[in-house]
């Protein structure tokens, strides 16, 4: 992974100072509210219903050991035990102190880590593919242009105060695992004859007005990402909307310029600004790559024979072994290695909560399998790459104890939820508690892998942290009069089939929304032909049933 | 606070006025800043776009953030002289456009005076002003101009170009740690 030099761990103890100080001319009254507001959410600090809230970037999602025992020291120290993982593979604290944050930034420093435009209207923390750099199913890494990314974003002196905030996303798998066409930029990596190329989608995103990206540059190269992407930046800094808050992100200027004459605009920037100072050489690029290497060998045939017989042997033994592994274990780029998802979706925990232990436990068993690294995903788990076939089942013993091994990694119960109600001073409802209920109610393991992967997303409200547009189900928590209703949709997708889903009908009190899923899922499994998927079966069926399903009323 | 402004990192007395009189922005920026509208004691006079045209002294170019790169050459090319400092209006500090207002001009052929910033223009801002390429710097009435000097080394490093760098990280990690 990337590595700080000299000059990072300087830059980033000069902005903890800045921090610092400002926090402190804030305290102290020098600093009028309305003016720290910008300056707090570009260090990642919200203040929500009961304290401030901190968010601290994990740049793509990767983390090593040290880092997570220095989380979970912080949670343990300046929180009440747990934190919680972000759709945008952050890490969030509820609870912290406002005049211990520059305390906890200084912390963070230590092990090269920092809540550095985790917020505000800036060019966010980029995001990508949780199994970048080990999945069997890319083109290429993709973390070196990650990197690259986060470096030309740090503290960009020009875009530090846009329309609105700005999230970039990479991906180089097959299913695009990093949604790239539901953000403000995605870039999907390619591979043509051999030669790495970017396909680049601007406009995408949810909130309010959810919208698809369109494809504005298509095999653009290496040496001219950061210069096209500044030109894109710089475009929508001078034209992106500021009069009204709900229409400033940059899909609302894409679709009011047409993505045609938006990309024109752009290329007569690009044009200008190509081989300028951003260009960058083939040895910038090798640099950043140089970070990123594979971190274990390949097996000689002997011990892979050994190391499958051996995995195979510990499956024979144990069923529930063999159903975790079918469930929640990812193949590698490496033949006889595995990437395991550590599911945060058991019942009685709010989805993507981890306490301290769990997380000290981790780093331990990241140190002993997995190299001594750790991703976070947006589906708000977290991932142990590069563990060898036959250490498995040391693996899964080790985290049964822990609760970290549910295997539900990608089913209906493995629900991406944002905090709401209970922390989010935005939220129209809460999302937490809904989330127990549709646990509660598919609680039978085998019915739920019978049907087959399932995204049910929950958002607290309009700003769809919970990314309920593109789950298959969707969840989206609205006022009615002061009381929690919940709007359900169906037919969402963030993956390379990228849609919107449709909103079923008039919203539905918080009583009956876990039964209302029950019943789109019944009409699917009544209505699904062999093999058929979720999206498949609605695509051929349509909606009509379900909305009778869902709002019929009870026979009296 | 002092009538004043950062020219570069020097700290200078502000020496001018401001045209036309009540004009919409002309009279917020007499409340913003220090400056005021057709003040007497004042030795330049900032002129709009609009006014530059029949501008006695066309030294002082003010323009909003939002301003086409264009429609201000078109103008300085009809009045036939170019301004010496072009001051870029910032109505609130969380409008950002000036800062890419700056870039532009900043690589316009037909100018090559400099750029200053004003209106809501505070210490906390003052790094990314200088990085975008603003020469002078004129903060709101209630910022302290020491700290707006102090702020001007906010960062030993920079992570990408602009147009006033200190060392970028990323070439200076290239010279120190080849790959
Ligand atoms: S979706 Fe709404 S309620 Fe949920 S975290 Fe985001 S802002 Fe808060």
């Amino acid at each position: 992974m990337y590595q700080y030099n000299q000059v990072d761990h300087q830059v980033i103890k000069e902005r903890v100072a800045q921090f610092r100080d400002q926090t402190q001319r804030f305290i102290n009254g020098e600093l009028p509210l309305a003016e720290y507001l910008p300056l707090r959410l570009q260090n990642g600090l919200y203040v929500q219903r009961h304290a401030p809230m901190l968010r601290v970037a994990i740049p793509y999602g990767l983390l090593n050991s040290a880092q997570v025992r220095k989380l979970a020291h912080i949670a343990r120290e300046y929180d009440k035990g747990y934190a919680h993982i972000s759709t945008r593979q952050n890490m969030q604290f509820n609870w912290p102190a406002l005049e211990q944050v520059p305390d906890i930034l200084e912390e963070l420093a230590e092990v090269e880590m920092h809540a550095i435009q985790t917020s505000g209207n800036c060019i966010r923390n980029v995001t990508t593919d949780q199994f970048a750099g080990v999945a069997h199913d890319e083109v290429t890494d993709p973390r070196a242009v990650c990197e690259m990314l986060r470096q030309w974003s740090t503290f960009h002196p020009e875009f530090a105060f846009l329309p609105r905030k700005f999230k970039i996303a990479v991906s180089a798998d097959a299913e695009d695992r990093a949604g790239v066409k539901v953000h403000d930029i995605g870039i999907k990596v390619r591979r043509d004859d051999g030669k790495i190329g970017y396909d680049i989608y601007v406009g995408g995103g949810l909130g309010r007005t959810p919208m698809i990206g369109s494809l504005i540059k298509e095999k653009l190269e290496g040496e001219f990402l950061l210069p096209y992407l500044e030109a894109i930046l710089r475009i929508y800094n001078r034209y992106g909307r500021r009069d009204n808050k709900y229409k400033a992100r940059i899909k609302i200027l894409v679709k009011a310029l047409t993505p045609e004459v938006f990309a024109e605009r752009v290329q007569q920037e690009f044009e200008i600004i190509k081989d300028g100072d951003l260009h960058t050489s083939q040895e910038k690029l090798e640099y950043y790559e140089s970070f990123f290497k594979l971190l274990v060998e390949p097996l000689t045939a002997d011990t892979l024979s050994s190391v499958k017989a051996t995995l195979e042997a510990d499956k024979a033994a144990d069923p529930a072994f063999a159903n975790w592994v079918q469930r929640n274990v990812r193949p590698h780029k490496l033949d006889g290695y595995a990437n395991v998802t550590l599911s945060l979706k058991c019942t009685d925990i709010p989805p993507g909560d981890v306490s301290d232990d769990q997380l000290d436990a981790i780093a331990d068993l990241a140190d002993e399998f997995s190299k001594g690294q750790i991703r976070t995903t947006h589906f708000q788990n977290m991932v142990l790459t590069d563990v060898q076939e036959d250490q498995l089942k040391a693996l899964y013993s080790k985290l049964v104890p822990l609760k970290l091994a549910t295997a539900n990694t990608g089913y209906i119960t493995d629900i991406i939820c944002c905090p709401g109600g209970d922390f989010c001073a935005l939220a129209n409802a809460k999302s937490i508690p809904v989330a127990a209920d549709i646990q509660q109610v598919f609680d039978d393991q085998d019915y739920i892998y019978d049907l087959g992967p399932l995204d049910l997303n929950i958002s607290g409200c309009m700003n769809a942290c919970g990314h309920h547009h593109v789950g298959h189900i969707g969840i989206l928590g609205v006022d009615k009069k002061g009381e929690e209703f919940y709007q359900l949709s169906v037919g969402g997708s963030s993956k390379d089939n990228a849609s919107i889903g449709k909103i079923l009908g008039p919203s539905i009190s918080r009583e009956d929304i876990a039964g209302a899923v029950k019943k789109v899922i019944d009409v699917y499994v009544e209505q699904r032909h062999e093999g058929e998927d979720f999206l498949s079966t609605l695509e051929r069926i349509g909606t009509a049933e379900m909305k009778e399903r869902v709002y019929a009323k009870p026979a009296s | 606070m002092p009538n004043q402004h950062l020219n570069g990192s020097t700290i200078e007395n502000n020496q001018w006025s401001i045209a036309p009189e009540a004009a919409e922005q002309t009279t917020r920026l007499a409340e913003q800043t220090q400056l005021q509208v057709a003040d007497a004691s004042a030795t330049s006079t900032l002129q709009t776009l609009e006014t530059w045209a029949t501008a006695a002294e066309k030294k002082n170019l003010l323009v909003s953030g939002d301003a086409e790169v264009a429609d201000i050459e078109a103008a300085i090319g009809a009045a036939g002289q170019a301004p010496e400092v072009i001051f870029i209006d910032f109505p609130v500090f969380t409008d950002g456009r000036g800062y890419s207002l700056a870039r532009l001009l900043k690589r316009a052929e037909w100018f090559n005076g400099k750029l200053a910033a004003i209106g809501d223009v505070l210490q906390d801002q003052v790094y990314f002003f200088w990085r975008c390429g603003f020469d002078v710097i004129v903060p709101r009435h209630d910022q302290n101009i020491e700290n707006c000097q102090k702020a001007l080394n906010s960062f030993s490093h920079v992570y990408q170009p602009a147009v006033n760098n200190p060392a970028t990280k990323e070439n200076k990690a290239l010279e120190a740690e080849p790959a």
